[in-house]
């Protein structure tokens, strides 16, 4: 039962008993403040929470994905010199340190607007002419993906940069304003490209994979993000040059969906072109146990002799041939104003995390490009890919190796 | 504060090798120089002026004096500018806000602070000798009634407080 719907006495008394069972992050932060002034509701997002930022990887990748992002791509100034980028990364590394711990940033005009991180991060990425400007080797998957022709329908409005910023937080507030002052921190070295708005929560409890707009449960097969699986997420020695060991690979494409003509699907059809149930996004055949994370039975036949999991369904297209088809998945939802006769213009944020994009990856999506029948309601629009920097341990600045 | 900023600051000011410790707030007077630094220290870069205002620009931050006695910085040199000077904001005759020189300097009390921020008080780096690009750390030396004080100002974009500058006569 959501909180908000509690009577309001009971309601009270979760809040007086320091929020009980209740154990989302944030919640605890504020418990103190609510059961004080005894009648308040609980705010919307954990507004007090910090992530850290120093680290040997930056945040933003492996942490459960906040409720809201900004996918900021910006296109360097035709004369940018390597030394000015090094400036701008000193810079926007103390700016990003004081606004995920809720501290205004040197030349923040609203300061105010700093005092609420809601476990704000900011992930920075880099593109093929930032490196080459550097003067170091890039790995050879940093650069548009190779074209999928039967699908992909880019546009140049959403893709494609020189520097990413991942900017996520509880609260979209918190956002615009770490966005803002990022890019105005730039000045003249950078334009902004493009800009991705997006917003998720998971579909039960926290931690939970996302439901997109589609209805679809989303993101339920992941690599482990707590150790096991961290050479397909983390850049090192095997893949990468030094620069880059502890960042990771970035693809982000804007998948829109035909939502319009989806309503017009039966759910039999809906299930059967995806492969999971709607309800839990259990598979449609399991080979034991229940529920999203109970493995596939792609063998399984029904009467008629046809496999329950069509092999054309996205499960199929989609799961890992190998040991290393495995990426991370954070993506996030885009529900944009209409247009022309249009009842909506949705769609998904695909975002992706692998350590070696061409070899994680690529052959997912070349798959997924030959055959899938979620492509007859959706269609990639827009396609980037990047470097995600190493973290910034005390007292270096983001990309201190690329810039050594 | 980035560590990095206030350690830069507190090794200039000590001229001693203080590498690790981030803290330079219970620093004292003593022989080594005064007790004042900079915490926070930025200036405006050149790249987001206007075309004919790129040849001067501002300098801000907490100025913080730990020593048990006043101290009053009066004005500064800079590798970086012909002349540096203190600076106040006040409304001139037609009502609009200017800039001219803190004649007096700026008096930090004993174990006070004093903030240097735009459109009031601030350090005036005038005549630069080179563009100010976004990020670079431009060294000045204070000139203060206890002797000289060496900081470090980061250049950021900003493009705020661009109040007219009028030398006073």
């Amino acid at each position: 039962m959501s909180e908000s719907l509690l009577p309001h006495a009971a309601r009270r008394s979760v809040l007086a008993g320091g929020v009980g069972g209740l154990v989302a992050g944030g919640l605890a932060a504020w418990s103190a403040t609510a059961s004080a002034a005894g009648d308040v509701d609980p705010p919307v997002g954990a507004h007090t929470i910090v992530r850290p930022f120093r680290g040997p990887r930056q945040a933003g990748i492996v942490e459960a994905p906040q409720t809201y992002a900004a996918f900021v791509s910006l296109r360097l100034a035709r004369d940018v010199e390597a030394r000015q980028l090094k400036g701008l990364f000193a810079v926007w590394t103390d700016d990003i340190e004081r606004l995920v711990e809720g501290r205004a940033p040197l030349t923040d005009m609203e300061p105010e607007m700093a005092a609420s991180p809601a476990a704000l991060t900011v992930t920075v990425g880099v593109g093929r002419r930032v490196v080459a400007l550097a003067g170091k080797s890039a790995p050879e998957w940093l650069g548009p993906l190779p074209a999928f022709p039967r699908i992909d329908q880019l546009e140049e409005r959403w893709s494609g940069g020189d520097l990413l910023l991942q900017i996520c937080a509880a609260s979209p507030t918190s956002v615009a304003h770490a966005q803002r002052r990022l890019i105005k921190a730039a000045g003249p070295l950078v334009t902004v490209a493009w800009v991705q708005r997006g917003f998720r929560e998971p579909f039960t409890e926290p931690g939970a994979p996302m439901r997109n707009l589609m209805g679809q449960v989303d993101g339920i097969v992941q690599p482990a993000t707590h150790g096991p699986d961290d050479a397909l997420l983390f850049c090192g020695p095997a893949n990468s040059p030094e620069w880059l060991h502890g960042g990771s690979g970035l693809v982000i494409r804007r998948i829109a969906m035909n939502l319009d003509v989806w309503d017009r699907v039966d759910l039999a059809a809906r299930e059967n072109a995806i492969g999971r149930r709607t309800s839990d996004g259990q598979p449609l055949a399991v080979q034991s146990g229940s529920g999203m994370n109970a493995p596939a039975d792609l063998e399984r036949t029904d009467a008629l002799g046809f496999t329950v999991i069509d092999p054309h369904s996205h499960l199929a297209r989609s799961r890992p041939v190998g040991g290393t088809d495995r990426f991370l998945r954070r993506p996030y939802s885009y529900d944009d104003a209409p247009q022309g006769n249009e009842v909506s213009n949705s769609g998904l944020i695909f975002v992706a995390y692998a350590a070696d994009v061409a070899a994680q990856f690529v052959p997912v999506q070349q798959r997924l490009a030959e055959s899938d029948l979620l492509n007859l309601w959706t269609t990639p629009i827009g396609s980037a890919v990047f470097a995600v920097l190493p973290g910034a341990l005390a007292g270096e600045s983001l990309g201190e190796k690329l810039f050594a | 504060m980035s560590s990095l900023l206030r350690t830069s600051a507190a090794l200039a000011v000590a001229g001693l090798a203080l590498a690790g410790c981030g803290n330079s707030s219970d620093k004292t007077s003593d022989a080594a120089g005064p007790a004042l630094t900079i915490v926070d220290g930025w200036c405006k870069s050149t790249d987001t002026m206007p075309d004919g205002f790129k040849d001067m620009t501002g300098c801000f931050g907490t100025v913080k004096n730990t020593g048990s006695a006043d101290i009053t910085i009066t004005g500064g040199s800079s590798a970086a500018a012909q002349m540096v000077q203190t600076h106040e904001t006040v409304m001139g005759a037609d009502g609009k806000m200017q800039m001219q020189e803190a004649k007096k300097g700026f008096t930090v009390k004993a174990g006070g602070t004093f903030e240097l921020k735009p459109g009031a008080n601030h350090v005036m780096l005038m005549m630069l000798s080179k563009p100010l690009q976004i990020g670079d750390a431009i060294p000045v030396t204070l000139k203060t009634s206890t002797g000289e004080v060496p900081v470090s100002f980061q250049a950021r974009a900003f493009d705020a407080a661009n109040e007219t500058y009028v030398p006073v006569k």
